[in-house]
Parts: C-alpha cells; structure tokens; sequence
C-alpha cells in the first residue's frame, strides 16, 4: 500500500500555495503540522482529488488522483466540513455511502457501527441542525470512515471536541493507522505528538521536516517552533 | 458499486426538504386553478328581464344555449337562423350568440357576421388566412403545404361547445410562466447548494460523486420539473372542465380556434400542448441546474431566468425580420401561447416540412441534452480551490 505524491505543486496566480512536494506514504498515522497559508489544506484537497496540482502526480496503487479507483480508496475529512441541516445523521451517512459505491445492506451495517463508534447512536434520527458543534465535528469524522478507506485525510479532525472525544477519537485513529495511511493535519501539537508515527512539517508551501517521532526525543511542539525559526533565520 | 438509484432518491429529498418548495407550489397551484375562475368571478351581467346575474350564471345559461347547437353544420341554415335571431335583440339571440360570436373570429367583422351566407363566410376564412400567410412571410412551398393540410378540413365546420378546452388554449401563456418561475425557485439550488454549504468537497472525492451523483442530479431535477408541469397542467385543465365543461374534446380544433389550418382534434391540440409543457419542464429544469453549476448563486439563476421570462414578455420580432421572428418565436417562452396554433411558418429540414411545435420538440431536447452535458462538464472539472 503506497501512496505516492511527486513533485506536486500547486500555484495560483501569484501565489504557490504547494511547491514541489515528493511523499511516500505507508501504513500509518502521518501529522501534518503547518502555520496558518502553509499550504496543508491545499496539499490535502489535491490528495483527495477535489483540487488539481499544477505540476506533478499523486497516485495510489498505480490509480492517479482523479480515477474513480483512487476515490474508492479514500476517505476525507475536510476542514469546513459541510451538511444538509434537514437531513438525520443516519441519512447523512447512508448518503454518503451511496456516493462511496457501497451497496445498500453494507452501508446500513456500516453506519450503524460508525454512529456507535463516534457516540451519536441516540441522536442518529435526529436532524443535524439540532446537533452541537462537536456532534456535528464526530458525524464528519463517521462519514470519511464509512468507506473503511485505505486512505484518510483529516483536516483539522479535532476542532471542536472536548477533551475525552479527544482521546477518544485519537485511540480510533491510531487503531486505523494499524490497517490504512492516515493523513492528519491540526494545529494541536499534543495530538500528532500523541498518535503520530512520522511527522511532516509545512511551511510557505515546502516540507520543512519529515521524520518519525517518539516519546523519547523532545518536546514537539518546542521542536515545530524551532523549525520556522531556523527557516526565518535562512 | 453503481448507487445512482439511492442517490436520485436523496437528490428528490434535498429539492423537497426545502419548505420554500412547499409554499411556491402550494401558492402557483392555487393561482393556476384561479385563473379560470377569475374571469367568472368579477363579472356580472343584466338579463334582458332586467336581472343582474353572476358571471358564473351568465356563463351556464350561454354553455347550455351552445351545446343545443352543438354538432349542427354551419351552413346557410344555421347561418340565417342566427342573422334571425340576432336581429331580433331578444331572448333567442342569446341562444345563437355562440355562433355570432364564432362568426365573427372568422369575418372579423360583427356587420359582416350578420350577412355571411355559407360562400362568404368560408371565402372570408379563406381571406384571413392568405392575408396571416403573407404576414407571416411564407414561401410557396409552405402555402402549398397549408393549402394540403386544408383539403382535410372538412366544410362546412360542425360548430361544437368546447370552452372548457378553449380555456386551457388561454391559460397555457400563463402556465408556462408560473411553470419557470418555479422551476426556478424549486430548482435553482441544486448545484449551487452544494457549493455553499460546502459539501461539495466531501461529494467530489466520493467514487460516485463526480459522475453518477451528477446524473442522479439531472434526473431527480427533470422528475420534479416534469411533475410540477403535470401538476399545473392537470390542476388547470381540471378547473377548466369543472367550471365549463369537458365538451368537444373530439371536435375538430377549427371549432375553438378557425383560422388554424391543423386538421386535429381539439383534444389531439391539448394533447400536443401536453406533450409540449412537459418538454419544456425538461428544457427549463436543465437550464436551471445548468445555471445553478455555472453561477454557484440561486438567486442568480433566479434572477436570469425571470429577466429572460421579462425579456420574452416585452419584445416581440415583427413577422417581416422572417428568420429572426421565427427562431425567436420558437423560444419557450413565445411558443406557448394560443395563436402560435396559426403560426404556420415551417421550418424544412431535409425535404420534410416540420411545424413550429415540431420542431420545437426537437430543438428543446437537443437544447436539453446539450446543457446537460456542458452542465456536467463544468461539473466534473470543477476544483475545490481557497474560499
């Protein structure tokens, strides 16, 4: 299982947003920690194929970003997630499987699984409207995973749970990382500290570092801020 | 595996989950069956005893005096006995006024009406037509087209009571706007939406999110288009036959409309219109969600739809600019309307003459077919970029 990212950039009129990024991914949980503009959502949105790289290629098993076959394999969590207000979490989800191509009896098993998973079984019929932030926040995170993807990209996963759904949800993702190539950005340190095998810092669009972390070494979050003063001083 | 099933299903919640969809049909349905009744219900009128009545009354004693005359020939009998009676201002010119009152759309003339022996009058059809024909601009190979057509007219015409049917000839103006606007409001944001709620990033890196959801998007948008013209159709044509009656369904059309050369019944004409609205639902229900992709803003799509239903309104291309008038003619929002039943200009097409309700048909659902492939196009290129 590989995904592979060569040479992606992504340039916008006077801007480049992603410049030149080469990645191989693998099994795992991979933090992606950047300032504000660093360019993780647009690298993101070009993994998941909604946004089409300037240069460069992005490819799993061989399928190029833009195939339904890579689709199929992906599960994504956008950082301004969207819903339909009227529709019930299960709706919602069931919805979704269909546009993931999973057939019916699957999808409801699925569903009914994920809404567990995420503590929502009580409010499951109920309109996402009435759901709070973080309810809304555990339905986004039920969605990219009704597919069982192979590889999942969260933006900003986080945002809006209170601490135990935190620990909740990174015990979820490091299980996840067992079976599939997980993508996380957020701008909460302690998270990626907590589950991530490797880490990938982004600055002004380039990776500025990408290593494996463990418990051992350093504070991380000392070690992030390190990082763009060292690039500051270049 | 293929779910465009489910998601057509999810596509018809989203466009009926909204309650301003509710609350426009309920409002345009009731106008529509309104339209009939209004002109009933204003009126009133001064019997020749002195007795003011209702419209609605005038209306019933005026039906039952036509159906008396319904079937009989309109020749040189039925002719002078109405000359007769209306001569006389008294309670038996009523009983003939429906065939005055037909006379007359053919002389055009209330003197001449009253004088017309069988000869005259049908020469004054004649007239009419030749002088429409020149208006129109035709070339002889139309006239001879028409003149063809004519010699399956039987004359003389059998006068027939089809108001019920002649109401729905009326209305189909008014239907085809309300049809638009609502399509408009119902259907406007079905791309749109998903572009400002921002689901549209999670639905394009879905397998079936760039393709089957579009199709799905497009059938569920023609469903609901092609329902709402159902809909206003039968609630029209229902009104119309509980207020006047269902009579003359099988006459032939020149008993509501005489100086069309269609040799149809008046019910294969409404049939036609029928089968025309519903093409223009389609035609209308695409090139919203097509405005809805291009301008990602409803009330854009709104806004150019009702501007271009304005337009139509207001400006018309005289007959003399012959090609100009006529493609403008075939727009939808000129073509449905009651005399576009005697606009005889034809449109030749490998030898074969095609009225304008034919070739209408074919122009809208090549039109149809054409934006909802640019349609999807646009869709399935489209990037999630910064907001």
């Amino acid at each position: 299982m590989e995904l592979i990212i060569d040479r992606v950039s992504k340039q916008y009129q006077n801007k480049i947003a992603v410049d030149r990024i080469s990645l191989k991914l693998y099994k795992g949980v991979y933090g992606l920690l950047g300032a504000n503009g660093a360019g993780k959502t647009t690298l993101m949105r070009m993994i998941c194929g909604v946004l089409k790289p300037t240069s460069g290629t992005i490819t799993f098993q061989g399928f190029d970003a833009s195939t339904e076959e890579y689709r199929s394999n992906l599960g994504y969590l956008p950082q301004d997630f969207g819903y339909y207000p009227d529709f019930t979490g299960m709706d919602f989800l069931l919805y979704l499987a269909a546009l993931k191509g999973l057939p019916k009896p699957q999808a409801k098993r699925r569903a009914q699984e994920l809404v567990k998973a995420v503590s929502l079984q009580e409010a499951a019929g109920k309109k996402i409207k009435t759901y709070s932030g973080g309810m809304k926040q555990r339905l986004g995170i039920a969605q990219a995973l009704i597919n069982a993807p192979r590889i999942l990209i969260l933006d900003e996963p986080t945002a809006g749970l209170d601490p135990k759904e935190r620990v909740r949800f990174r015990n979820l993702i490091r299980e996840l990382g067992k079976e599939s190539i997980v993508l996380l950005s957020t701008h909460i340190v302690s998270d990626i500290e907590h589950i991530a095998d490797t880490v990938l810092i982004m600055n002004e669009g380039q990776l500025i570092f990408q290593g494996s972390w463990d418990g051992s070494r350093k504070d991380l979050e000392e070690f992030y801020l390190q990082q763009f003063e060292e690039v500051e001083d270049e | 595996m293929n779910r465009t099933g489910a998601l057509y299903i999810y596509e018809l919640k989203k466009i009926l989950h909204r309650r301003m969809v509710w609350i426009a049909c309920a409002v345009t349905l009731a106008l529509c069956a309104g339209i009939s009744l209004s002109n009933l219900l204003g009126a009133s009128y001064i019997t020749d005893d002195g007795e003011e009545i209702s419209g609605y009354e005038m209306m019933k004693m005026s039906r039952e005096y036509a159906r008396d005359l319904s079937g009989r020939a309109i020749d040189n009998i039925l002719l002078s006995e109405m000359q007769e009676a209306e001569g006389k201002e008294e309670e038996s010119a009523d009983k003939y006024a429906a065939v005055y009152s037909y006379v007359q759309k053919i002389t055009g003339d209330s003197k001449e009406a009253l004088t017309a022996d069988e000869a005259a009058l049908y020469s004054a059809r004649r007239n009419n037509l030749t002088r429409i024909w020149r208006e129109q601009m035709l070339t002889d190979g139309e006239i001879t087209y028409w003149l063809g057509k004519e010699k399956e007219i039987e004359t003389p015409f059998i006068y027939a009571y089809a108001d019920g049917w002649a109401d729905v000839f009326d209305n189909i103006y008014a239907l085809n706007f309300m049809l638009l606007l609502l399509i408009a409001v119902c259907l406007s944001n079905v791309f749109s939406m998903e572009h400002v709620r921002r689901t549209d990033q999670l639905i394009l890196c879905t397998r079936c999110g760039r393709k089957n959801l579009y199709h799905a998007k497009i059938l569920a948008g023609i469903t609901f288009g092609m329902i709402l013209a159902v809909l206003l159709f039968s609630v029209s044509v229902i009104t119309s036959i509980l207020i006047y009656g269902s009579d003359g369904f099988y006459a032939a059309l020149q008993a509501v409309l005489p100086l069309s050369s269609r040799p149809v019944s008046v019910g294969r004409a409404v049939m036609t219109l029928f089968v025309l609205f519903i093409i223009v639902s389609i035609l209308y229900s695409i090139a919203t969600m097509f405005l809805s992709e291009c301008l990602k803003n409803s009330a854009g799509v709104m806004g150019v739809l009702a501007g271009g239903m304005v337009f139509t309104m207001l400006v018309d291309i005289p007959y003399w600019l012959r090609i100009p008038s006529q493609l403008y003619d075939l727009l939808p929002t000129t073509l449905l309307i009651k005399w576009q039943l005697w606009d005889d200009r034809l449109l030749s097409v490998l030898g074969k003459h095609l009225t304008n309700y034919q070739s209408a048909a074919i122009a809208y659902t090549v039109m149809s077919v054409l934006l909802a492939a640019a349609g999807g196009k646009l869709y399935q290129k489209y990037q999630v970029n910064a907001r």
